[in-house]
């Protein structure tokens, strides 16, 4: 093992110098690995901001208690030990008439002067729920809905609930896609890779021949043509995210914040999707090579 | 060094290779294998570097049964066998340097350690000048002293040679006859097969005649 990695710059030569006489085929390996990477990316690209979004509007997600006219001290008291007390919940606010009506002029902006001359009244008090930052489960709100709706003194609860629940059903579906496309084109990769590297171990094959007669070992063996591998494979990596970098941050991202305005950043996924994209791509590099030189070997003894 | 006990080896499309052989190659010495072609040289020397496998018998090399050996020890056995073939097997995309550096580095030895035995052996066998030029430019008989080296560079206490002089002159085939004889000078035990009578004779070492896979003289 200590010789393994002794020899390793020996090993990273080798590799090198095979990539550079097989550039032909190399070139085409690393090509359509970057253009499978770039799929990759994007998906994962879609993915992040998808759930993004879906975090951002579960962050922002209130249950409204609305309270009816007659509710007294007490009821209200015990309401909010209620709410309190269940789980998730980050605070509770007592939102009165006023309060409610100076928030709905606040929200109408140049409109509000269809309030004018309106006091409160028509306006129910209500307490608004505050969850924990992601401690939103939506089962528990739901538990706490039942529970508050039968109590005395609520008039009825509001929330997103339902659209929530659709949206998730959404992301799963995505979640799916993205997974199955990317093990697709994961396999893609190791099958363009494994190939390339079949090629060179035929043209190779003698110094294999030779390399077995003189000793050395499977591992000697291999390790030069795994390299190669993981290095077309990270190269591919990093090429892809160069790619969708300079898409995202050159055509995308300008037209996207235009559209989502300051609500809604769209992310490019950073020095993760890099460092993502080319340990993928190494990954798949050094399944394909593997299996490839495996294969090759046991027929070559 | 080498002994053979009750060794058949059968030919994958039928018939015997090698029948019921017995044979004992003491430590440092020098043996011809003769006869002619389809005698089942090459297959007994493919044996002892566990190129094939017997299909009856058992085979030990400096002690050690080789017919039992598991996968992994293949390569241990095979750094103290040095091989030369008729055809040389040199690679033609390496200077002779690289030929012999190539194996010594495909094995771990690091790079200052194998550059030094590789002029070692390159001044052994007389091509020191030549370490830079490409195999294509060399006459048979430099490759083949090329391939000795390379089969010499790891200090292999046995060197097989099979029909080592089948592609030189007789001028050339003395002089790598002559290697060899330095060579087993050194206590290194050689074995070569070759189906010409004419070394044997020059050398004038033990020699053994295989004929359809049998020993019929020199046992």
């Amino acid at each position: 093992m200590i010789r393994w990695l002794q020899s390793f710059p020996y090993f990273l030569r080798e590799a090198l110098k095979d990539l550079r006489e097989n550039s032909g085929g190399a070139a085409i390996a690393l090509g359509t690995t970057t253009i499978s990477l770039i799929f990759l990316g994007a998906l994962w690209i879609v993915q992040l901001n998808v759930s993004s979004l879906v975090e951002s509007w579960r962050e922002r997600f209130q249950l409204t208690i609305f309270l009816g006219v007659q509710a007294t001290a007490e009821q209200r008291e015990e309401l909010r030990k209620t709410v309190l007390a269940a789980a998730g919940v980050e605070r509770i606010e007592e939102v009165n008439s006023e309060e409610a009506l100076r928030e709905m002029r606040d929200w109408l902006g140049q409109d509000a002067d269809l309030l004018r001359g309106l006091d409160g009244a028509f306006l129910p008090p209500s307490f608004r729920v505050i969850f924990r930052p992601r401690q939103r489960d939506l089962t528990h709100v739901e538990r706490l809905m039942a529970q508050v709706r039968t109590m005395a003194g609520v008039e009825r609860t509001r929330n997103d609930i339902l659209w929530l629940r659709r949206l998730e059903g959404v992301i799963r579906l995505v979640t799916l896609a993205v997974w199955t496309l990317s093990f697709l084109l994961s396999l893609g990769v190791v099958f363009i890779i494994g190939n390339t590297i079949r090629l060179t171990l035929f043209a190779r094959r003698e110094d294999i021949s030779i390399m077995h007669l003189v000793g050395a070992t499977d591992l000697f063996i291999k390790t030069p043509y795994v390299a190669e591998g993981v290095m077309c494979g990270a190269a591919g990596g990093v090429l892809a995210f160069g790619v969708l970098w300079g898409v995202f941050h050159g055509l995308f991202q300008p037209i996207a914040g235009s559209m989502t305005g300051a609500d809604f950043a769209i992310h490019a996924g950073g020095w993760r999707l890099a460092l993502g994209l080319a340990g993928a791509g190494a990954a798949l590099g050094f399944i394909g090579s593997a299996v490839s030189v495996r294969h090759f070997l046991r027929g070559s003894r | 060094m080498i002994r053979l006990i009750g060794v058949w080896k059968r030919y994958e499309e039928g018939g015997f290779a090698l029948q019921e052989m017995n044979l004992h190659i003491p430590r440092g010495e020098f043996v011809f294998i003769t006869g002619p072609s389809g005698a089942g040289k090459t297959t007994l020397l493919s044996l002892i570097y566990a190129a094939e496998s017997v299909d009856r018998g058992q085979i030990f090399i400096a002690g050690r049964n080789i017919t039992r050996l598991r996968r992994k020890d293949l390569p241990h056995l095979r750094r103290g066998i040095g091989v030369v073939f008729q055809d040389f097997k040199l690679l033609p995309r390496r200077t002779v340097f690289d030929n012999i550096a190539f194996c010594q580095r495909a094995i771990g030895v690091p790079a200052r350690e194998a550059r030094r035995r590789v002029y070692a052996v390159l001044k052994l066998v007389g091509l020191a000048s030549k370490r830079n030029v490409f195999p294509r430019f060399l006459s048979g008989g430099e490759q083949q002293r090329v391939a000795i080296a390379r089969a010499l560079v790891n200090r292999p206490p046995l060197l097989i040679a099979d029909e080592p002089t089948g592609n030189l002159d007789q001028t050339m085939a003395r002089e790598v006859m002559d290697l060899f004889r330095a060579i087993n000078r050194m206590a290194t035990t050689v074995v070569v097969a070759t189906h010409d009578r004419s070394l044997v004779e020059y050398l004038g070492r033990r020699a053994m005649r295989l004929e359809n896979g049998r020993i019929v003289d020199g046992r």
